[in-house]
């Protein structure tokens, strides 16, 4: 029996289920996930093509290199932990667009005002 | 019938641990913090821009310069760009530590995992660094990206100061300068979009 006071959970699950697909669906929101990792490699591609023409005229040596990488380590820390703000942001907004479904529909059920 | 009770109370339970508080698993959206990184990049894209400017091109070319510590490209000279870049970033940290606002117990325990996960598999450069801001700062993502930039600034200077990287000059090539200018865009862009994705 899924129906408390008139409302039908049932359907509330699905109301929710399209309230977080709709925020998932946001286009922008995947767009700034997806060019974040996509910026992850085509970044690194770019150095190490940079780097070898460098070597090639002898402007990079050994050295160089060491410090690239050091660098690169921290930047990369920087940009997965910005996948994880983005993604974490999305899961927020995933929740919150479930709870809000639901707190609608307790408050109707249960005549509860949550907080 | 009980099956049933038992089966209406678990739902109740979970719908009213749905219907909390609105979760807060990232520290919330802040747009000053996008104007500050904006006028971190401009400036450090400059002293870079000197830097490329200045430095000389090849090893060779750097060993036949005469007195390094006199030269355009010389550690000393950038000294205040250094400073003020690193300035730039304190203000930003002290911005993101000020405004800090609660983050679910959810968010803190998801962004203390992401934090261990990153330490474990790329460990920071500036240990010391990262081991205070973390007594004052937590675990949260969007103030160790901060923190990170500092760190590479940090290093940049130490770079910058290094005998043995820079053939006892202490000048850079236009090489290690140009892929400082690559490593910054990316920084900040990353910071930057981390930011604009919480407004949206």
């Amino acid at each position: 029996m899924t129906t408390i006071n008139g409302v039908d959970f049932r359907q509330v699950g699905r109301d929710a289920l399209a309230a977080a697909r709709a925020v998932v669906d946001d286009p922008d929101t995947w767009g700034s996930l997806k060019d974040i990792v996509a910026n992850v490699t085509e970044g690194l591609t770019r150095d190490v093509k940079l780097i070898a023409r460098r070597k090639d005229s002898g402007e990079f040596n050994e050295d160089d290199a060491r410090v690239f990488i050091e660098d690169q380590k921290m930047i990369a820390r920087i940009r997965i932990r910005s996948v994880a703000i983005v993604g974490l942001q999305l899961a927020e907004d995933i929740w919150n667009a479930v709870a809000e479904v639901f707190r609608a529909a307790i408050r109707k059920a249960l005549d509860w005002s949550v907080l | 019938m009980r099956t049933r009770l038992l089966l209406r109370i678990a739902m109740l339970a979970l719908l009213l641990n749905l219907t909390g508080c609105p979760r807060q698993l990232v520290q919330p959206y802040d747009n000053r913090l996008l104007d500050d990184a904006e006028t971190l990049y401009r400036e450090t894209a400059a002293m870079i821009d000197r830097g490329i400017r200045v430095s000389p091109a090849n090893d060779a070319a750097r060993a036949a310069i005469a007195a390094p510590e006199t030269h355009a490209g010389h550690a000393s000279q950038f000294r205040p760009d250094y400073a003020s870049a690193i300035s730039t970033v304190d203000v930003m940290l002290l911005r993101a530590l000020a405004s800090q606002q609660s983050v679910s117990p959810v968010g803190e325990r998801l962004q203390t995992r992401i934090n261990s996960l990153l330490d474990e598999a790329l460990p920071s450069a500036c240990a010391e660094l990262q081991a205070d801001m973390a007594a004052l700062a937590g675990p949260r993502l969007t103030i160790a990206n901060l923190v990170d930039l500092k760190c590479l600034l940090i290093r940049w200077q130490a770079q910058h100061e290094d005998p043995t990287l820079t053939r006892q000059t202490l000048i850079l090539k236009q090489s290690n300068w140009a892929l400082r200018k690559s490593a910054l865009f990316k920084a900040v862009l990353s910071i930057e979009t981390a930011e604009r994705a919480k407004s949206e």
